[in-house]
């Protein structure tokens, strides 16, 4: 075990692409995260018409509609860093395709190491990224927690299952993309197809199949983890009389991280089946 | 006598060409032992199989004692065709990774660069290297933890002359020490110049195996010459064992189904009359012999 990761960090660590990518997703991400408060709303300084229910006070920007307060902090960092999920996975991609681009995992196996332990092994890097990505979201989040809201009054880890959440999502485009990344040995070609199924192919087969079906396609329960946060912090969910989600869905981590396991079995049976 | 390697009926089919029909061979330890074929004769696809990056259609094979290919592998040095490298890792750091995977205590990294005069260029990133540097990091990475066992495939490739000789001359010093050396190539000089052994290998069959010497000695022939050549050929042609008569530069080049030595020919010749200006035996090169079983295997 220790030999493994000690191989994969030997690996990773001077691969200076891939830490530039994700030193890159580390400050792009902080940096949205603690400036988005001081977006403008349009139509902001507007009264509430005490006659009129229909007209409601609109905050001055997104820190005082409450981006930034407890509970709802949570919910709407790790929505937007999910945004910047494919930072960490193209460059998952990158890594493990160039393995077969270089053919490096072929030169592992011919030096003695057996298929599973690269697999295993690279199985950490894949880990290592997604940690990397929770510790950012969560590190940012509990400065800005400490910086706008009054710890006395309200608990730290209220609804912070948020960021379980916005694991699952993670590893579930980290495991798609290193399931490309073996299956088509071509980094170019699988970013492609990555971005062309997540964000075409899938929501086009969703429509024409619908509900229910469509909310088990493949990338639809890690896209529906996180609920689209700003109905809830507006409130207009309170006068459209819908429901806002104020926790995660344990059917969709469960079914994302289902998928995810799949498709890293899928990665294992594909290499393990593969002459190299 | 040790075996090191016994392959037992691999063989390799992809699609409709069979690239390696099923065959048995046994290397012994410590011998210089040379695969030879031309491109795709099933050289590379044999190493793959015994290497375990390609998988048998049939038959198997065992390394050392029956040890599982994984383990076995951490006492093979091996060069399988173009070298594989992590382009943004130095040589050096490159060996080091080898070096993890092989499980070695106390990597000699620096006396193998310095054996490939790559020393200099330790710290430097793979992929700023040229093709001959590439490879001689390819055979100082094979060269890692003295393996019991040097598996080569096309070792000389993309060096230059002498690139090529300081290869031959390292690996001759290498099998002096006793390691097993086993090297695949095309070229027959350099397999003819190290190697105890040869396989012969054409279209995935095997044609031949034995010592090097053997395949050389084989198929002996004699030339001769005398004053009167008209009375030398017929006297020639009434020796029962004759196999073959060849008129060339001036010589009679003559091959026989049974041992004949140049000095009983001289002897059954002088007995009838005819003595001889010129006579030599000629054994024929590993070449001459390689491209005649490659010939004859056309031919049926």
């Amino acid at each position: 075990m220790i030999k493994l990761i000690s191989i994969e960090w030997h690996k990773l660590r001077y691969h200076r692409f891939f830490w530039i990518g994700m030193v890159s997703f580390v400050l792009l991400l902080s940096a949205l995260l603690v400036s988005f408060g001081s977006f403008q709303i349009f139509g902001s300084g507007a009264e509430a018409d005490p006659n009129d229910p229909s007209m409601l006070a609109i905050p001055a920007n997104l820190a005082d509609a409450g981006f930034y307060t407890l509970p709802f902090v949570w919910q709407n960092t790790s929505y937007l860093a999910g945004f910047f999920k494919f930072i960490p996975a193209f460059l998952m991609l990158f890594f493990m395709a160039s393995e077969f681009e270089y053919r490096t995992m072929r030169q592992n196996v011919i030096d003695g190491r057996s298929v599973g332990e690269f697999f295993f092994s690279n199985i950490f890097s894949l880990l290592l990224c997604a940690f990397f990505c929770i510790l950012t979201v969560a590190i940012t989040t509990s400065a800005l927690i400490y910086s706008y809201n009054d710890l006395a009054e309200t608990d730290f880890w209220y609804q912070s299952s948020f960021i379980v959440a916005f694991f699952a999502e993670v590893f579930f485009i980290l495991s798609l993309a290193f399931f490309l990344g073996i299956l088509l040995k071509k980094s170019a070609l699988a970013i492609i197809l990555l971005v062309l199924y997540y964000f075409v192919v899938e929501p086009v087969l969703g429509f024409y199949v619908g509900s229910p079906i469509s909310d088990y396609l493949p990338t639809r329960p890690s896209r529906n983890l996180i609920p689209e946060p700003f109905t809830r912090l507006f409130k207009i969910n309170s006068f459209l009389n819908i429901e806002s989600l104020d926790s995660i869905s344990i059917k969709n981590l469960l079914v994302s991280f289902f998928y995810s396991i799949i498709l890293l079995f899928g990665s294992f049976m594909v290499l393990k089946k593969r002459d190299l | 006598m040790q075996i090191v390697l016994e392959i037992d009926g691999i063989s390799k089919r992809y699609g409709k060409v069979q690239a390696l029909k099923p065959y048995k061979l046994q290397i012994p330890k410590g011998t210089t032992f040379g695969i030879l074929g031309p491109n795709g004769s099933g050289k590379t696809t044999t190493l793959g199989i015994i290497l375990g990056i390609l998988s048998s259609d049939s038959g198997g094979f065992t390394w050392f004692d029956g040890q599982s290919v994984n383990s076995a592998k951490k006492r093979i040095g091996a060069l399988l065709e173009t070298p594989n490298f992590y382009p943004y890792m130095t040589a050096y750091q490159n060996l080091k990774l080898v070096a993890k995977i092989k499980e070695l205590q106390n990597p000699n990294i620096d006396a193998v660069l310095k054996t490939v005069n790559l020393h200099e260029r330790a710290h430097h990133k793979f992929k700023g290297y040229s093709l001959g540097m590439k490879q001689r990091l390819a055979i100082a990475a094979s060269l890692l933890g003295e393996p019991e066992v040097l598996l080569l495939d096309e070792p000389t490739n993309g060096l230059d002359p002498t690139g090529i000789a300081e290869v031959r001359d390292l690996i001759t010093r290498i099998a002096a020490n006793g390691t097993t050396v086993i090297i695949a190539s095309h070229i027959l000089a350099e397999v003819e110049k190290v190697c105890s052994h040869v396989a012969v290998l054409q279209n995935g069959s095997l044609l031949y195996s034995g010592l090097a010497d053997e395949l050389s000695a084989k198929d002996a022939v004699i030339a001769v010459a005398s004053a009167d050549m008209q009375a030398l050929e017929i006297a020639i042609k009434d020796l029962s064992s004759l196999k073959k008569l060849r008129p060339m530069d001036g010589h009679l080049h003559l091959s026989f189904s049974e041992d004949m030595s140049p000095s009983k020919l001289n002897q059954l010749l002088a007995e009838q009359g005819i003595y001889l200006s010129y006579i030599e035996e000629k054994k024929a090169s590993l070449e001459e012999r390689f491209l005649k079983i490659l010939t004859r295997d056309k031919a049926n």
